[in-house]
């Protein structure tokens, strides 16, 4: 059903970790049993480090260090046209009636949100 | 190393079964309502599989009827009996719990005028006879209560809901798809009963429906008359004759083998019992039935772990807006905890699991609830 490259996200996250964070948001998706942090360590409007927790289905937890994977490093600026279709690339899955993959997107986006 | 731990969805067809099953299909392939030899000898077996499924159930063989499974069971015996009785409406007592089968059953039918009283089981996952028992109206002509749930595998009170149906007069369905191979049923205790063979080591597509006499019942779909006109269809001999086989094994080898399958559910419930903040859902389960929850733990995301290492478990919750399942009735019936009900697998057992898989399982389910633990 998952592709190897959604597995690897799952199965093996890399940014499932402690940080020492200046911005994070969280979202909750009640009706799912869903919940995402997300947390950013922004120097110079550069994501200099991000990391999640996240309780929930397999496609939010892969979708969350999908989001990392992709805004790690990247100026603010970047991050903020960060949409579904990038993630869902990265994740390497499309069903589209699965729309738990936002979550993670909208945690970082309210993440960023608070960035002057 | 892979391991099937999801039995009550479907089991392996024993080997002796199909090589059984094989010889209808190639020798012995005749048109059993055909009156040549090849008819004739395809009729034997079939006959035959209703005699010993008969004897299975301690019933006579003319009141089995042959059909494509529990879903067309339960269909034939709910609307049959309604059809052929009270066409023009009635009470129908049933459980929150039951399968779609049933459930679906009954929700068309209070469309169709019937009033229908939804038994709600306890946190422990049974109805209770004392519930069924005040839910019993004047008009209360049925009463459909499943054997064992496929959820949780928790037997449900039937005897002592018979006597109370039979007391009232009222007529006794059970779905025993979750049942028939796992426990020793006495078929008696029903007016009709459900099962289906590809949950007991038989082929998919075939089941039967046991129908005592003296209940009148009338067949929801036309055709050729088969199955003394309940059923019509060419008879699936192969099919009837793969769930009689099946079945002679299994009593055959019962005490042998739901013995080594209760090891092994101890050997999981003790793994279980030292993972902090579970809970197990259910209580007088099926000894071949294990459903749990873990704290912190999403339960689709568990069995997708669980299936990327080679073991196949089952949820019965996913994300509720976007998958026909949506979160488990019978857990939210039971009125567990959103925990509870968010994090829950089902592990069912088989009588072909052996010792190597389930230490293999239960590692595997150590690392991985820890792992995702330590995520959220």
């Amino acid at each position: 059903m998952y592709s190897e490259k959604f597995k690897q996200l799952f199965m093996y996250p890399r940014y499932c970790k402690d940080i020492e964070y200046t911005h994070t948001a969280e979202v909750i998706y009640p009706e799912h049993g869903d919940r995402v942090r997300i947390f950013l360590k922004i120097e110079n409007y550069i994501v200099k480090d991000v990391a999640f927790k996240a309780l929930g289905c397999p496609r939010v937890i892969a979708a969350s260090e999908a989001v990392c994977r992709l805004v790690d490093g990247k100026h603010i600026d970047d991050v903020k046209h960060l949409n579904e279709e990038h993630v869902r690339d990265e994740m390497d899955f499309h069903d589209k009636n699965f729309t738990c993959v936002n979550a993670p997107i909208e945690a970082l986006k309210k993440a960023i949100a608070k960035v002057e | 190393m892979r391991v099937y731990l999801d039995h009550a969805a479907t089991t392996r067809v024993f080997d002796e079964v199909a090589q059984e099953v094989m010889k209808l299909f190639t020798q012995f392939y005749g048109n059993a309502s055909s009156t040549h030899s090849h008819g004739y000898e395809a009729r034997r077996f079939y006959e035959e599989a209703r005699t010993k499924i008969a004897k299975h159930l301690n019933v006579e063989p003319d009141e089995i009827y042959f059909t494509s499974g529990g879903t067309e069971s339960d269909n034939i015996a709910i609307r049959g009996f309604l059809r052929a009785n009270f066409p023009n409406g009635g009470h129908i007592i049933t459980t929150q719990i039951e399968h779609p089968a049933v459930l679906e059953v009954a929700k068309q039918l209070e469309k169709e005028g019937y009033e229908v009283t939804y038994l709600k089981p306890t946190e422990e996952g049974y109805v209770t006879p004392d519930d069924f028992r005040k839910a019993i109206r004047k008009n209360t002509v049925l009463a459909s209560i499943m054997w064992v749930n496929n959820e949780t595998g928790v037997i449900q009170p039937i005897d002592e809901i018979s006597k109370i149906a039979r007391e009232h007069g009222i007529v006794l369905h059970s779905d025993a798809v979750q049942a028939i191979g796992k426990i020793r049923i006495d078929a008696r205790l029903v007016d009709m009963l459900s099962a289906s063979g590809h949950k007991f080591y038989a082929p998919k597509g075939c089941g039967f429906l046991y129908v005592s006499k003296g209940i009148r019942i009338e067949p929801i779909m036309y055709g050729g008359g088969h199955e003394k006109g309940l059923r019509s269809g060419t008879e699936n001999v192969p099919g009837a004759h793969g769930m009689a086989v099946a079945l002679e094994l299994i009593e055959k080898n019962y005490e042998a083998w739901s013995e080594r399958v209760k090891k092994l559910k101890e050997k999981i419930v003790n793994a279980i019992e030292c993972i902090p903040d579970h809970h197990i859902n259910g209580s007088n389960t099926i000894f071949s039935h294990i459903n749990v929850s873990f704290k912190g733990v999403h339960g689709e995301s568990l069995a997708t772990a669980l299936d990327m290492c080679g073991i196949s478990v089952s949820t019965a919750s996913a994300c509720a807006s976007h998958h026909a399942k949506g979160r488990s009735h019978v857990l939210e019936a039971m009125e567990l905890e959103d925990w509870i009900v968010d994090g829950a697998i089902r592990i069912s057992l088989g009588y072909d699991n052996s010792e190597e898989e389930i230490d293999y399982f239960v590692e595997i389910l150590q690392r991985e609830v820890t792992r995702l633990r330590s995520m959220s």
